[in-house]
C-alpha cells in the first residue's frame, strides 16, 4: 500500500509537469496580429502598396475584342453571352474596396497627429483606388451596393441591401476623388516613391469618370444633368493640361517615323529602340502600372497568340495624310490591299500610303520588314512568309489580316515595359470630347490645346473648325475617331461605345478583315523578300475565307450579332442575385 | 540439469498477436532452447522392459536385476523399505512398473521415477520425499493435428512461476514440480491444456489447433486487449502478410489487407516518395481528417509517418473504425491505425534480401504522326475550313512520296519538309517515330535489405534491426534513385517485476536525388509528338520548338537532391506496484530534419541540322536553391491501468491519463538565380543581385485528459465507458476545450449456457458488438483563425524610378478570424458482429455505421460585398453510412493441403444533411450540397450528335441563347429540360407543382465521384512448404469524366489512341466521340466547350469499376531436415509480383483505373520481385 501512495505521488507530479510544460495560448510566429499592426507610418504605407496590384495591366487591352475595333471571336463583342454565375470583377473589385475601407478606417482612428499627417497620404491613396474600383463596377453594372466601411459579418443591411442608384454612386466616386486630390497625394519624397499616385493621376482619373458618365447621362438620357459633370470633367482635365509636368512623347528627331511606336515598348533593362531611349526619356504618362523583365514581366497583347486582331473598321478609320476620312470623296486614299509589281515583285501596300502615321505604327503592314526578337534570342529580324498576309500562320496570328504592332516589344522573351494606365494624350482627348459635348461645340484654342497636340506629334494637319466646316464633317466624329485611333488598344472602346449610345448600332455590323477577294492572296503569288533580297512564292490560296460583297473577309456577319438594349450593361452575377435577393437584375436580362 | 524459471505473471504473449507467433513457432525459441543440455526422456521408465525369472529371492535382488537389465538404479531408505523379504518374480519382457507392482503389492511402498533414478518410499510419505527430491515431469508435446512434435511450447505450474518451454523435438522437462500440481500447456494458436500431474512422471500431450482470431490480442487506444473483450470493430494485419511482401514503403501494403481501409495512389512509377491516401470508414468531415497513425502508442504528426518506417520492423498493424478510436480523441475522427513495432522474444536473428523489377506498365498512348495527321485532316474537313498551319503540305507531301509508317518510324532523317510545318515556329518537320514513353522509361531495380536481432531474458529484451533499401527508377535517363536505411533499436529492462523501462529509438535517412525538374520531364514525355526524334544525327538533344527534348531534360537540367532524417525517439516507464496496476510514462519526441539543394540548369537544343535552336531556359532562369525543414513534434502522455476480476465473472479495467503533444515546422528556402558557375551547389556561386529566400514557421498544440472504464461479465458480456476532455490551441480562449464520450456493449452469444446447451458444432463464436462515440476533429483548419492577422510578404509590385525599381514589400490582412469557432464532432454508431463457425474455418465479421458530423466546419457564403474570406464555423451537417463485411474460410486438406479465401468488401455513403446557409449548386463538381452525396456532380442531360444538317438547324432553332452557333453535325447536343430556349448552367428545378421554376436551368445530378464499393479478394494455398499466394482488390462503383479528348483537337496536342477511329463522321454516325475538329484562336474553341461539357453522354460520364490482381505471392520453406544441416531455423524464397494487372479495368486503354484520365504520370509500374528470408 505505501508502494502504490509512493506512485500515486509520482504520477501526480508528472501531471503537474505535463499540464505546465506548454499551455494552449500560441500565437502566430510569423504573421502580425491586426492590433498591433497600424503603429507606425511604414505599417500603413506596406498596406497601401497592396492597392497597386488593382491598376490596370495589359490585360485591359483585350477588351478592345468586345468592341468593333478589333477582333477575335467572343461572347461579348456578339453579344451572345449569357448570365453567368460568378463574376471575378464584382468580387475582386469588392475585396479591393474593403482593402481601401480598412486603411481609411484605420487612419481615421490615429489619435497621434503627427503620425496622422504622415499617414493622409494613404488616405488618399485608398480613397483613390476605392473610387477606380467602384468606377469599374459602374461602368459595367450600373449602380451597385455602395461599402464604405469594413463590413462584419453582422452588417446585414449592407451585407443583404439593395442596390445604390447609379448617380449615388458616381457620387461617391467623385467625393473620394476630391478627398483624395485635397489629400496630400504624391507628397512621399525620393525617388522610391515614384510611380504612387499623384494629384494629377487623380484629376486625370476624375476627368476619365465625368467624361463617362456625363455623355452616359445625355446619351442614356438620364434626368441627372449631364453638364455638371462634364464641367467638372473640362476643369479637371484642364488643371492636368496646365501643368508643367507632363508633355507628349515625341521623339522623331531619333526615332523618326517610328517614334510613335516607340513610345509604347520603351524598356530600361534592355536597348529597346535603335535610339536607346529608355522610360525616363517620355513625360507623357501620367499613372503606370510598372513592369521589368526580370521582377513583373508582363503579358502584352502578343500578336504571337493573335489575342488582337484590328478590323478594317480600325483599319478605316485612320485619316488620310491630309486629314480627311478615306470615304472623304476628296480623299487621297488609293484603296484597299496590296499590289505586286509584276517585274520586281515588290509589294506595295496601297492601304497604307499616304495615311495617318500612326496606322502604319499601330499595325504591321505586310511584306515590309519589322523586328521581332523572338524569345530565346533567336531573331526574326523581319518576317518572310510569316507576314504576306497575316492569316493564322501559326502563332503569327491575326483572326482579320491586319496584325496589331501597338505595345509589341521587338525584343522578345519577358517584356519590361510599363502599361500606361493614364496618359497625357487621353486628358487631352477628355479635354476635347467634354468641351464639345458640354457646349456642342469646341474652339480652335481649345482643340489647339488638345487633339492638334496630338496630330502635331504624327505630323497630321490640324483640326480646325474650318476643316471641319470646309469638308462637311461632323466635328464630334472626328473628336471620336481621334480618341479611337489615339487609344487604340487601350481598351477604351467598347467602354467609349456605351457611353455614346452608339453600340447597339455600331456593334450589330459586319465583322470585315482585309481585302481578300481580288488581291493576289485568293492564288499562290511571288513577292520579293526584303530581307533575304530573293523572290519568294507564297500561297494563301488554301485559306478560304467567306468574303463580303467586296471582297472583305467577313468574319462575323451583322447577322450573328446581337447587341441589344440590355446589353449597355452586364447582368449582375447570378449567384450574388441568389445569395442577396434585395439585389435587382439589370433591365432585359432573365434571371 | 538446468532449472527454468518462468515467470508468466506479465502474460507475455498479451504483447503479441498469437497469430503472428504461429508463424514463428517453428523458430522462435530455437537458439534459446539449444542452449539446454536436453534430457530425452522418451518415457523410458514406461516402457523400458527387462526379462526376471527369480525365485524366492531378497526383494534388493529383483531391484538389482532391474538395475543391470536397465539404466535404472534405485534409491530407497532400507530403514524404511524391506528389501530383505524375499518375493518369486518371474517376467518375460514385462514393464519395470509392473514388475515393481507386483513385487511391492502388498506393502506399502511407492515408488517414483526421477530420471534414471526410482525412488522407492514408504506411501504417504512420498510427498515429503518427492519435496524434498525435487519431484520431476518430462515427456513430449505433439501437434494433435500432424503429429509434429511442437517447440517452444509453454510449460507452467499453474499458479507458480515454475515453468519451461518444450525443445525442437517438443521435449520438455520441468524438474520442481510439486505434487498435485497442474501443468498449462500453452502455445499460441493451439488450445491451452491443463493437466493434473497426479504421479504421473511422464506427461506426453497433443495440442489441438485452435481457430485464429478468438484469443487474438490486439492493440487499442493505449493499451492490448483481448479481441474477444472488444466491443469496437478493429481489423487487425499481422506482419506475416507484410513480411513477405518486397516493399520500399508500408503504404503499398495495406490495400486489401482490411475491409474499410481504403488506400488511394496517385503516381507510384514516381520512386522515392509515396503519393497514398487513406481514408477508414467514409467521409467524416469536410476536412477529410486524416488517419491518426500510432506506433508503439506514439501518436504521429501525420500518416505519412508510414512512409518512414520499416515495414520489416512491423508486428502487428490494427485499424480501429469505429468509436474503438474514440479514446484517441483528438485527432482520431478520420479513424486509427495503431502499429506495434517487433520487441524482442527469445532469441533470434534474421535476415531478408530481396530485389525487385519494376516494369513501365499502363501509360499513356497516342497515335502515331500518320494517324494523327490524318485526325487533324478529318478535323480540317469537319469545320469546313480549309486546312491551315501547313498542314496542306504535309498532306500533299505524304502522298507524293507515298510515305508509310514503317519508312519513317527508323528515324532516319529520310524525309524532311522545310518550311511550312503545321506548328508555330517550326522551321522544318522531320518524318519519324518515337514511342516516347517507351524512350523514357524503362526496367528499374529495387533492392531490400533487412537484418533484425532479438533476444530476451526475465528481465530485459531486445530488438534491433537495419534495412537498406534501395530504388532504381524507371527513368531512364539522368540521376533519379533513392536509398533509404531504417534502423531501429528497442530495450526493455524490467526492475524487481516492478518497473519497466523502455526505449525505443527509430532512425530512417534517405537519399534521394531527382531531376530537378521531374514533373517536366513526366509531363514532357507523355505529350512530346512521336514524330520528333530524340537526337540530330551528330546525338545533339534535337527540338525545333515547342515540346523540349526530355531526355535534355533529365540528363541536363540540373538535379535535386534531398535528404531526410527522421529520429524518433521514445522512452517508457511502466510501473507495476501490484498485478492489478500499472501505471505507465511515455514520451516521444519526432524529429523530422529535410535538405534538399538543387540546380537548374541551361542545356542547348539543337535543329535537325545540329546547328543551334534554343536553349532549354534563359540564363536568368537558372537557379541554385537550398531549402531545410526542421519539423518536430513532442507527444507526452501518462496513464494508470487498473485491472481486476472479482468472484472470477466480474472483470474490470479502468485508464486513466493525460497526454500532451505539440507540433512545430520551422521552413527555410532559399535561392539565386543566374548562376555564374553551374556545377556546384553552393548558393555563393549564384548571382547575388538575384537573392531570394523566406520562411514559414508555426506551431500548435493538444492538450487532453482521457478515460476509459471495461466491465466484463464472465465471458459473455463488455462494456466499456470511455471520455476525454481534449483542448487545442487552434481555437480561441473558451472555446479551445470540448468534453467527448464514447460507450460500447458486445455480447458474445456462443458463450451462453442456452446456445452450449443445444450443442451447435457448426457455430463456434457470435458475437454482437455496438459502439457509439463522439469523436473531435480539428485538423485542416488554420492554426491561428482566432487572430487577426497581418500578412507582410514581397510583392512584385514595381515602384520608383524605372533605372531601378523596388518590388514592394505588401501588408495585407488575413481573412475574418473565427472567434467561435470550436472542435468538430462526429457522433460514430457502430453495430456488428463477429462469427466463428464449422470448427472456426469460416469467420465472418460485418459493421454497419453511421458517422454523424453536426458542427462540422464550414465556410458560410456570404454576398461578395463583404470583400474578405468569411470565417470557417461549426455550420454544417453531413451524415455517412457505411457498412463493410468479411469473410474468410480456411481449411487444411487432408492436414497437408492447407488453403484460405478471403474477401471483404465496405462501402460508404456521404450526404449533406444541412448547411448554414443554403449552399447554391454549380455546374460541375459541388463539394457540399444540401440533400445531395459530397462530390455530387452536375451537367447537361445528352441529346445524341447533331445529324445532320436539318437536325442543327432545328436545334439551332430551338435555343435563343446558351449555345454556340458554329456547331456542325457530330457535335453534341444538350436537352433544354426547362424549355426556355436556353441553355443554362444552372440546376434543373421545379415548384410544388412539378413546373420548372423561374430561375430553373438545365442540369441535372449526374452522380458522385466517390469511390463505391470496394472490395478485395485474398486466396492462399500451402501445401508441403509451398505456398501460393495470391491479393485481388477492386472498386465496384466509381464515376470519372473523360474531358481529355478536348485538349487532342488542338492543332499542337497529339491525340490520344483510343479516339481514333472512334470520332464521328457522317460515314462513321454511330461513333462514340463527337466529330475531330480543329481548334485555335479562332476556331472551335466554344465548339470544343460544347462537346465537352459535363454530362451523362457515353464518351463523359464513366463508371469505371476495376479489380486489380495486386499481388501475387508464391513461396517456398525448406523442408527442416535441410535447414538443420545447414544450422539454419528458416529459410523462405518466393516471387512476388506487384500490380500485375486488371481484370477489370473500364478505361480506355493508357489509362490506369486508379486514376482516371490521368496519363500525364509516370507509367504506372509491375514489380516483379525475388527474395529470401533465413532466420539463424
Amino acid at each position: 500500500m505505501k508502494n502504490i501512495f509512493k506512485y500515486l505521488l509520482i504520477l501526480i507530479a508528472a501531471t503537474i509537469i505535463f499540464a505546465c510544460e506548454r499551455d494552449l495560448n500560441l500565437l502566430p510566429l510569423t504573421e502580425i496580429s491586426e492590433q498591433v499592426y497600424f503603429k507606425s507610418e511604414n505599417d500603413f504605407k506596406l498596406f497601401a502598396n497592396q492597392f497597386y496590384a488593382q491598376l490596370p495591366g495589359f490585360e485591359i487591352c483585350s477588351r478592345d475584342n468586345w468592341a468593333d475595333i478589333a477582333f477575335t471571336r467572343n461572347n461579348i463583342s456578339n453579344s451572345s453571352y449569357i448570365e453567368s454565375e460568378e463574376s471575378s470583377l464584382w468580387n475582386d473589385s469588392y475585396s479591393n474596396i474593403r482593402a481601401t475601407n480598412i486603411l481609411i478606417d484605420k487612419v481615421n482612428s490615429v489619435n497621434d497627429s503627427i503620425l496622422k499627417n504622415k499617414v493622409l497620404v494613404y488616405e488618399g491613396e485608398a480613397k483613390f483606388f476605392r473610387a477606380l474600383n467602384y468606377f469599374n463596377l459602374l461602368k459595367d453594372y450600373g449602380g451597385v451596393p455602395i461599402v464604405d466601411k469594413v463590413l462584419g459579418l453582422n452588417d446585414k443591411e449592407i451585407l443583404y441591401g439593395p442596390r445604390n442608384s447609379r448617380e449615388e454612386v458616381i457620387n461617391f466616386i467623385l467625393k473620394d476623388l476630391d478627398d483624395a486630390i485635397a489629400l496630400p497625394l504624391g507628397s512621399l519624397s525620393g525617388s522610391d516613391n515614384e510611380g504612387r499616385i499623384t494629384k494629377e493621376a487623380a484629376l486625370a482619373f476624375k476627368a476619365r469618370v465625368c467624361l463617362f458618365e456625363g455623355t452616359w447621362r445625355k446619351y442614356h438620357q438620364l434626368s441627372s444633368d449631364p453638364n455638371e459633370l462634364l464641367t467638372q470633367a473640362i476643369d479637371a482635365a484642364r488643371q492636368v493640361l496646365e501643368s508643367s509636368k507632363y508633355e507628349l512623347f515625341k521623339r522623331t528627331d531619333v526615332l523618326g517615323d517610328e517614334s510613335y511606336r516607340y513610345f509604347f515598348i520603351l524598356e530600361n533593362e534592355v536597348k529597346s529602340n535603335p535610339a536607346g531611349l529608355t522610360k525616363n526619356d517620355q513625360k507623357e504618362n501620367i499613372l503606370v502600372n510598372k513592369y521589368n523583365k526580370k521582377d513583373r514581366p508582363g503579358t502584352y497583347i502578343a500578336v504571337t497568340s493573335g489575342n488582337l486582331s484590328p478590323t478594317k473598321k480600325m483599319a478605316d478609320m485612320f485619316l488620310d495624310k491630309t486629314g480627311l476620312p478615306i470615304t472623304h470623296p476628296n480623299s487621297v486614299f488609293k484603296g484597299h490591299g496590296f499590289v505586286i509589281d509584276t517585274v520586281t515583285y515588290k509589294a506595295t501596300n496601297i492601304e497604307y500610303l499616304d495615311r495617318d502615321p500612326r496606322m502604319s505604327n499601330d499595325f504591321i503592314p505586310p511584306f515590309t520588314q519589322f523586328w521581332y526578337h523572338i524569345p530565346y534570342d533567336r531573331h526574326y529580324e523581319l518576317t518572310d512568309e510569316r507576314n504576306t498576309g497575316c492569316f493564322n500562320d501559326g502563332f503569327w496570328t491575326s483572326a482579320t489580316g491586319y496584325l496589331v504592332h501597338k505595345f509589341i516589344p521587338e525584343i522578345g522573351g519577358n517584356v519590361g515595359i510599363d502599361y500606361p494606365v493614364i496618359r497625357l494624350a487621353e486628358v487631352m482627348l477628355i479635354y476635347a470630347e467634354a468641351t464639345y459635348e458640354k457646349y456642342g461645340s469646341i474652339s480652335d484654342v481649345d482643340l489647339d490645346m488638345s487633339i492638334n497636340k496630338l496630330r502635331d506629334r504624327v505630323d497630321m494637319p490640324h483640326l480646325t473648325n474650318a476643316f471641319v466646316q470646309a469638308n462637311g464633317l461632323d466635328m464630334l466624329e472626328e473628336i471620336r475617331r481621334e480618341r479611337t485611333v489615339e487609344l487604340f488598344a487601350e481598351g477604351f472602346r467598347f467602354d467609349d461605345l456605351r457611353r455614346w449610345g452608339i453600340a447597339k448600332t455600331e456593334m450589330s455590323m459586319d465583322v470585315k478583315g482585309v481585302k481578300w477577294a481580288g488581291t493576289p492572296f485568293v492564288a499562290p503569288f511571288k513577292v520579293f523578300n526584303p530581307v533575304t533580297g530573293t523572290v519568294v512564292t507564297v500561297d494563301h490560296s488554301l485559306k478560304a475565307f467567306s468574303t463580303d460583297a467586296e471582297g472583305f473577309a467577313l468574319l462575323e456577319p451583322a447577322s450573328q450579332r446581337q447587341f441589344q438594349d440590355k446589353h449597355y450593361l452586364f447582368p449582375l452575377p447570378l449567384r450574388q442575385l441568389t445569395l442577396n435577393p434585395k439585389l435587382e437584375q439589370n433591365p432585359g436580362w432573365m434571371h | 540439469m538446468k532449472k527454468i524459471l518462468f515467470h508468466t505473471g506479465g502474460n507475455l504473449s498479451n504483447m503479441f498477436s498469437r497469430k503472428i507467433l504461429i508463424y514463428m513457432r517453428n523458430t522462435l525459441f530455437l537458439l534459446f532452447i539449444t542452449a539446454f543440455n536436453v534430457f530425452a526422456d522418451d518415457s523410458y521408465s514406461q516402457n523400458a522392459k527387462v526379462n526376471l525369472d527369480m525365485k524366492e529371492v531378497p526383494v534388493a535382488k529383483v531391484l538389482s536385476a532391474i538395475e543391470e537389465q536397465s539404466e535404472f538404479y534405485f534409491l530407497f531408505n532400507a530403514k524404511l523399505i524391506d528389501v530383505n523379504r524375499n518375493v518369486t518374480v518371474k517376467a518375460e519382457n514385462a514393464k519395470i512398473s509392473d514388475i515393481l507392482s507386483a513385487v511391492f503389492k502388498n506393502d506399502n511402498v511407492d515408488y517414483i521415477v526421477y530420471g534414471r533414478q526410482i525412488i522407492l518410499s514408504p506411501k504417504n510419505e512420498i510427498k515429503g520425499l518427492a519435496q524434498l527430491q525435487q519431484f520431476a515431469v518430462s515427456g513430449k508435446v505433439t501437434s494433435a493435428s500432424t503429429g509434429e512434435p511442437l517447440p517452444g511450447v509453454t510449460i507452467v505450474v499453474k499458479g507458480t512461476t515454475i515453468g519451461t518451454i518444450s525443445d525442437m523435438d517438443g521435449h520438455y522437462f520441468l524438474s520442481n514440480v510439486p505434487p498435485n500440481a497442474t501443468l498449462v500447456f500453452s502455445f499460441v494458436g493451439m488450445k491451452t491444456q491443463e493437466i493434473v500431474v497426479g504421479n504421473q512422471t511422464n506427461i506426453n500431450v497433443a495440442l489441438v489447433e485452435e481457430a485464429i482470431g478468438i484469443e487474438e490480442v490486439v492493440a487499442v487506444g493505449y493499451q492490448t486487449k483481448q479481441k474477444s473483450n472488444l466491443t469496437g470493430s478493429v481489423s487487425i494485419i499481422s506482419s506475416e502478410q507484410i513480411e513477405n511482401r518486397p516493399v520500399a514503403r508500408l503504404t503499398q501494403v495495406l490495400p486489401g489487407l482490411a475491409p474499410g481501409l481504403i488506400v488511394t495512389r496517385n503516381n507510384p512509377g514516381r520512386i522515392g516518395t509515396s503519393d497514398v491516401g487513406l481514408r477508414i470508414g467514409g467521409i467524416t468531415s469536410r476536412s477529410n481528417p486524416d488517419v491518426l497513425v500510432v506506433i508503439d502508442g506514439v501518436p504521429q504528426e501525420s500518416s505519412s509517418v508510414l512512409n518512414t518506417i520499416n515495414p520489416g520492423d512491423i508486428e502487428s498493424v490494427s485499424v480501429l473504425k469505429d468509436a474503438e478510436a474514440a479514446i484517441y480523441g483528438s485527432r482520431a475522427s478520420g479513424g486509427v491505425i495503431v502499429i506495434t513495432t517487433k520487441r524482442g522474444k527469445g532469441a533470434k536473428l534474421s535476415a531478408s534480401v530481396s530485389s525487385s523489377f519494376m516494369v513501365p506498365h499502363i501509360y499513356r498512348q497516342t497515335t502515331n504522326m500518320f494517324e494523327m495527321f490524318e485526325l487533324q485532316e478529318e478535323g480540317w474537313k469537319s469545320t469546313g475550313v480549309t486546312p491551315m498551319f501547313g498542314y496542306p503540305y504535309i498532306f500533299q507531301y505524304i502522298r507524293d512520296n507515298h510515305i508509310t509508317f514503317n519508312d519513317v518510324k527508323n528515324n532516319d532523317f529520310k524525309y524532311v519538309i522545310h518550311g511550312n510545318a503545321p506548328f508555330p515556329d517550326c522551321p522544318y518537320l522531320v518524318f519519324g517515330h518515337t514511342d516516347w514513353m517507351k524512350v523514357m522509361y524503362g526496367t528499374a531495380k529495387t533492392q531490400n535489405y533487412n537484418v533484425s536481432a532479438q533476444g530476451s531474458s526475465e528481465k530485459t529484451n531486445y530488438y534491433a534491426s537495419v534495412g537498406v533499401v534501395d530504388e532504381g527508377s524507371m527513368l531512364r535517363y539522368g540521376n533519379n534513385s533513392s536509398r533509404s536505411y531504417y534502423m531501429r533499436l528497442k530495450y526493455e529492462y524490467t526492475h524487481n517485476n516492478l518497473i519497466k523501462i523502455g526505449a525505443n529509438l527509430a532512425l530512417r535517412y534517405q537519399n534521394w536525388v531527382e531531376p530537378q525538374d521531374y514533373g517536366n520531364i513526366q509531363w514532357l514525355a507523355a505529350v512530346k509528338f512521336t514524330f520528333d526524334h530524340p537526337y540530330t544525327p551528330k546525338g545533339n538533344y534535337m527540338n525545333w520548338g515547342g515540346y523540349q527534348n526530355p531526355i535534355g531534360w533529365a540528363e541536363k537540367g540540373g538535379d535535386i537532391k534531398r535528404a531526410y532524417y527522421d529520429l524518433q525517439p521514445q522512452l517508457y516507464a511502466e510501473i507495476t506496484p501490484s498485478d492489478n496496476l500499472n501505471i505507465r510514462i511515455n514520451i516521444a519526441k519526432n524529429a523530422n530534419f529535410t535538405r534538399a539543394r538543387w540546380l537548374r540548369k541551361q542545356f542547348q537544343h539543337y535543329y535537325w541540322d545540329d546547328t543551334p535552336s534554343f536553349p532549354s531556359i534563359q540564363p536568368d532562369e537558372t537557379q541554385v536553391g537550398a531549402a531545410n525543414s526542421f519539423n518536430q513534434n513532442f507527444d507526452g502522455n501518462m496513464q494508470v491501468i487498473y485491472k481486476n476480476t472479482f468472484n472470477e465473472k466480474h472483470h474490470i479495467n479502468i485508464l486513466g491519463g493525460v497526454s500532451h503533444e505539440e507540433f512545430q515546422y520551422d521552413n527555410i528556402n532559399a535561392y539565386r538565380n543566374n548562376l555564374v558557375f553551374s556545377n556546384l551547389y553552393t548558393l555563393n556561386l549564384g548571382d547575388s543581385k538575384e537573392q531570394f529566400n523566406n520562411d514559414s514557421q508555426s506551431e500548435y498544440a493538444l492538450n487532453s485528459a482521457y478515460g476509459n472504464i471495461g466491465y466484463s461479465y464472465t465471458d459473455r458480456y463488455n462494456i466499456e465507458l470511455t471520455a476525454r476532455y481534449d483542448g487545442s490551441s487552434r481555437f480561441a480562449e473558451g472555446y479551445k476545450w470540448k468534453p467527448f464520450f464514447g460507450a460500447g456493449a458486445s455480447w458474445i452469444v456462443t458463450n451462453e449456457r442456452f446456445i452450449k446447451n443445444l450443442n451447435f458444432k457448426g457455430l463456434n463464436n457470435f458475437k454482437i458488438r455496438a459502439t457509439w462515440g463522439q469523436l473531435g476533429n480539428q485538423n485542416s483548419i488554420g492554426l491561428y483563425d482566432f487572430v487577426s492577422r497581418i500578412n507582410i510578404s514581397q510583392s512584385n509590385l514595381l515602384m520608383g524610378d524605372p533605372s531601378a525599381p523596388v518590388r514592394l514589400q505588401v501588408a495585407t490582412l488575413q481573412g475574418l478570424p473565427s472567434y467561435t469557432r470550436t472542435w468538430e464532432m462526429a457522433e460514430k454508431s457502430n453495430i456488428g458482429f463477429d462469427v466463428d463457425m464449422l470448427n472456426y474455418r469460416l469467420n465472418s465479421t460485418f459493421n454497419y455505421f453511421i458517422a454523424d458530423n453536426k458542427n462540422m466546419f464550414y465556410q458560410e457564403e456570404f454576398p461578395a460585398v463583404l470583400g474578405t474570406t468569411p470565417p470557417t464555423i461549426n455550420g454544417a451537417h453531413i451524415k455517412t453510412h457505411g457498412w463493410d463485411f468479411s469473410l474468410n474460410w480456411s481449411d487444411k486438406i487432408r492436414d497437408k493441403f492447407g488453403y484460405h479465401i478471403t474477401f471483404g468488401i465496405s462501402d460508404a455513403k456521404t450526404k449533406v444533411i444541412s448547411l448554414s446557409d443554403s449552399r447554391i449548386i454549380r455546374y460541375g463538381y459541388n463539394g457540399f450540397v444540401e440533400g445531395y452525396p459530397v462530390g455530387t456532380v452536375f451537367g447537361l442531360v445528352f441529346d445524341g450528335f447533331i445529324k445532320d444538317d436539318n437536325d442543327l438547324a432545328t436545334y439551332n432553332n430551338k435555343y435563343t441563347a446558351g449555345i454556340t452557333r458554329r456547331l456542325r453535325p457530330g457535335d453534341a447536343k444538350y436537352k433544354d429540360l426547362d424549355n426556355d430556349g436556353i441553355l443554362e448552367l444552372r440546376p434543373y428545378k421545379t415548384d410544388a407543382n412539378g413546373k420548372p421554376t423561374s430561375d430553373c436551368g438545365d442540369l441535372i445530378n449526374l452522380g458522385d465521384m466517390e469511390r463505391h464499393y470496394e472490395y478485395y479478394s485474398n486466396i492462399g494455398f500451402n501445401w508441403k512448404g509451398f505456398d501460393f499466394e495470391i491479393l485481388l482488390v477492386g472498386v465496384g462503383k466509381w464515376m470519372a469524366f473523360d474531358q481529355n479528348p478536348a485538349n487532342y483537337a488542338w492543332p499542337w496536342v497529339q491525340p490520344l489512341k483510343y479516339i481514333y477511329g472512334n470520332t464521328w463522321r457522317p460515314d462513321r454516325t454511330n461513333a462514340k466521340y463527337p466529330r475531330f475538329y480543329v481548334v485555335s484562336t479562332d476556331f472551335n474553341a466554344d465548339v470544343n466547350t460544347n462537346n465537352y461539357y459535363l454530362s451523362d453522354a457515353p464518351y463523359m460520364r464513366y463508371n469505371v469499376p476495376y479489380l486489380a490482381i495486386k499481388n501475387i505471392n508464391f513461396g517456398y520453406s525448406l523442408p527442416q531436415g535441410i535447414t538443420k544441416r545447414i544450422r539454419l531455423e528458416k529459410i523462405y524464397i518466393y516471387c512476388n509480383i506487384a500490380d500485375f494487372g486488371y481484370l477489370i479495368n473500364k478505361m480506355p486503354k493508357g489509362y490506369s483505373p486508379e486514376q482516371p484520365f490521368n496519363s500525364n504520370l509516370t507509367p504506372y509500374p509491375q514489380n516483379y520481385s525475388f527474395g529470401i528470408n533465413i532466420n539463424f
